[in-house]
């Protein structure tokens, strides 16, 4: 098997360099960022469109950056290239019940913005081209269905990811601070504000877990604050999140001593 | 006669640095998988680390087996800080080599590191808000601090991001390097006092801090140091406040502050995290030049764990796209790359509470969790109501459910094990089946069920293909 260029360039993404730790890889870091912990990953694609800075997270127009795509300002990206940019939501209302639209007050619509990184990479190799992409006529604040009938089309050229030949992400499309920019401020805040216990492999939340008597787990939560490893496993229980409790640590304590309180998970275990 | 050097390069091209502020960085370490158990934890091994003298800017030792440590005996969190090493080419040999200072002369390398926090300015839109430290071009090699300054900040006031070292080869360790140290993870205020939502200050709470007056008002004991201006002249970052809208971030109000009568009010708080570039120029003959993309985040809590996505499968989606072509993968390969996201799911919900995240009852109340459960209420009003059976998901259960997933990936996937992925353009899929499959009670990039990247899918599914008759067709693919 003989490797394509591109395919060596992919091996150099993951190159560790002597004395590196495998946490520098950008395969230890999360990518599922609502918002993130090493970065709001999702900021790559706001200057993804030459002309248009759109949000990180979401099929809005920010802002226009030349004079033509002005009266895009507001407006909703609902297809790019012939590719549905939303879907819709369905559901029951009531359990067992029937799947519905879920329209609410807050999305008429009923629906949802796909994530820019798996629709955009339908279009990603035609860097430097135009294609078509068709937007809400008129600014909105609330989501669009694919086929929301009041619609402007425009031809935007599409930047190109990487530098050329190279694995590295391109200078045009993330500047100084971008990729961070829509983390918690300060991330310690986040710690504590968000519970979010969906990138556990970085932020663990269930810890020191072990079988107990009725072969059901028996673990503690990592926020809890006087928690031990050796504690006796029927001993060991699983507190869910209470940002008012004592029993957790606080924002506070996370803002002047975060060294100290969180603790390092091996093995499943705490470390120290 | 030195060679001609036709590109140069910097690698890693996107190195992650993790914050600490204990003076000894981590000690370079390996993750390994037993072959004998390979969902059992990985196991954490000294690798070879560099030891640098920050004085002279010299490698003092390479060395193997060190103790592998993330804080040292005083309790502080050792950063991880990572070398970033000049590769090159020469004429037309298509083999990278890592340079030395036998390859180029090194005093014709020039080095410029920017590095960014705007997270104040993405919420309050001032340019005079954007935090840049700017070394300008240089060729020593001395321990230089990356001074974040911004135009919003007191007089004589910076926040430091770390260091950067371009580091001296020797005769004895000749090869050409970069170090960039982080910072400590500090937090820095806009106030010393602490301030009320109305703008008020915070009378000291007469229980802790026992006082003979009402006059004294609370300190900030989060805070380093008082960096930004929030008086006259200054900034709208402390009291800057969000209600809703569709150009704040999402999540919205993710800032230290308090609740106020229109909206969540900032505390004014700032960190020590940021991004940016490295920069070098091989000003010879003939000028060459390269960069690379470093970061600063918080430490990885779990090192012998990782993510299910990650940037590096967004990075490899963006550079090869989400179809696999016939020569990507040996079958080998095919078959890791597979197992490796199967594990990582695994190392993932080991370290959750499946039976809370999952929505079950735990305690008198029905909803104490920030989980997907709440989230398709929340946003589009579904039944409250657990993803999957309440009796299956405890822990050890749904491990063992990964087990068996990943033994059959391993001895040819069964036809519906494809069907169970969910696929990107999916996520509106709120039914009951919708919301039970893989990977499951984790919330994406887009704030809806977690997908996996479709190059990931794919992986799964040539893997199963290569041993079963299981087809999607491509009308399936969209």
């Amino acid at each position: 098997m003989s490797l394509k260029p591109a395919n060596m360039t992919a091996r150099q993404l993951l190159h560790r360099s002597v004395g590196n730790p495998p946490s520098t890889l950008p395969d230890s870091a999360i990518s599922n960022c609502f918002p993130g912990l090493e970065f709001d990953f999702r900021n790559v694609w706001r200057r993804i469109f030459v002309g248009l800075i759109m949000h990180e997270a979401d099929n809005y127009v920010l802002k226009a950056e030349i004079s033509d795509y002005k009266h895009l300002e507001g407006c909703r990206l609902l297809r790019i290239d012939g590719h549905d940019a939303t879907t819709i939501v369905i559901g029951p209302r009531q359990s067992g019940g029937p799947n519905v639209e879920l329209a609410t007050p807050a999305n008429p619509d009923a629906a949802w913005f796909m994530e820019w990184s798996n629709s955009l990479t339908r279009v990603l190799h035609k860097a430097g081209q135009d294609v078509e992409c068709v937007f809400t006529a008129s600014p909105s604040e609330v989501q669009r269905r694919p086929n929301y009938a009041e619609t402007q089309t425009a031809m935007l050229k599409i930047r190109r990811f990487f530098e050329p030949g190279t694995p590295v992400i391109a200078r045009e499309l993330v500047e100084p601070g971008d990729l961070t920019q829509s983390l918690c401020s300060p991330w310690q805040n986040d710690y504590r504000e968000c519970a979010c216990y969906y990138w556990a492999s970085s932020r663990p939340d269930y810890v020191n877990v072990a079988p107990d008597g009725d072969g059901l787990s028996a673990g503690q939560n990592w926020m809890q604050r006087d928690r031990k490893p050796d504690t006796p496993v029927e001993e060991r229980k699983y507190l869910p999140d209470d940002r008012t409790s004592d029993v957790f640590l606080s924002y506070d304590d996370l803002f002047r001593e975060w060294q100290r309180v969180l603790r390092f998970i091996v093995a499943g275990y705490d470390r120290e | 006669m030195k060679r001609t050097l036709r590109e140069i390069r910097l690698l890693p091209p996107l190195a992650i640095s993790r914050l600490g502020d204990s003076p000894e960085p981590v000690n370079n370490y390996n993750v390994e998988v037993d072959p004998k158990d390979p969902l059992g934890f990985r196991k954490i091994t000294s690798a070879t680390a560099i030891l640098v003298n920050q004085q002279t800017g010299e490698v003092s030792d390479i060395c193997e087996g060190l103790e592998i440590t993330f804080k040292d005996p005083q309790g502080r969190v050792r950063p991880v800080a990572p070398f970033i090493e000049l590769w090159g080419r020469f004429g037309d040999d298509d083999e990278w080599i890592h340079l030395t200072r036998d390859d180029i002369d090194v005093d014709n390398l020039h080095w410029r590191v920017r590095l960014g926090n705007v997270k104040a300015f993405r919420r309050t839109g001032d340019v005079k808000d954007r935090i840049i430290a700017d070394s300008g071009w240089f060729t020593d090699h001395d321990y230089r601090a990356m001074d974040g300054k911004c135009e919003n900040f007191l007089a004589g006031k910076v926040l430091p991001f770390g260091h950067v070292q371009f580091i001296k080869p020797t005769e004895q360790f000749p090869h050409i390097r970069f170090r960039f140290t982080p910072a400590e993870g500090k937090v820095y205020g806009s106030n010393w006092f602490v301030k009320k939502a109305d703008g008020t200050y915070q009378s000291a709470n007469s229980a802790d801090q026992p006082v003979d007056g009402a006059n004294y008002i609370q300190h900030d004991l989060n805070i380093d140091d008082v960096v930004y201006n929030s008086g006259d002249g200054g900034g709208k970052w402390a009291g800057y406040t969000e209600s809703t809208g569709a150009a704040l971030t999402i999540p919205g109000a993710i800032y230290a502050g308090q609740s106020g009568p229109n909206g969540w009010v900032s505390s004014g708080y700032l960190d020590d995290e940021c991004d940016g570039v490295i920069e070098v120029e091989l000003r010879a003959k003939e000028k060459l030049s390269a960069f690379s993309r470093i970061g600063a985040g918080p430490p990885a809590y779990a090192p012998d764990s990782f993510p299910i996505r990650t940037v590096y499968d967004e990075l490899e989606q963006a550079l090869l796209g989400w179809e696999i072509a016939p020569n990507d993968y040996t079958d080998q390969e095919l078959q890791k790359e597979s197992e490796e996201i199967i594990r990582r799911a695994f190392e993932t919900i080991r370290l959750m509470s499946t039976t809370t995240m999952n929505g079950n009852q735990v305690g008198p109340a029905p909803d104490i969790a920030s989980t997907m459960v709440r989230q398709d209420r929340a946003d589009a009003e579904r039944a409250f109501e657990p993803i999957m059976a309440e009796t299956i998901v405890d822990n050890l259960a749904v491990r063992a459910l990964h087990q068996n997933i990943f033994a059959s990936l391993s001895s040819g996937a069964p036809p519906w094990f494809l069907s169970v992925i969910r696929r990107f353009d999916e996520i509106g899929d709120l039914s009951t089946e919708g919301r039970r499959k893989m990977p499951a009670m984790m919330r994406n990039a887009d704030g809806r069920y977690l997908t996996l990247t479709r190059r990931q899918r794919e992986k799964i599914r040539h893997a199963a293909n290569r041993l079963t008759s299981t087809t999607e067709t491509k009308e399936k693919k969209r």
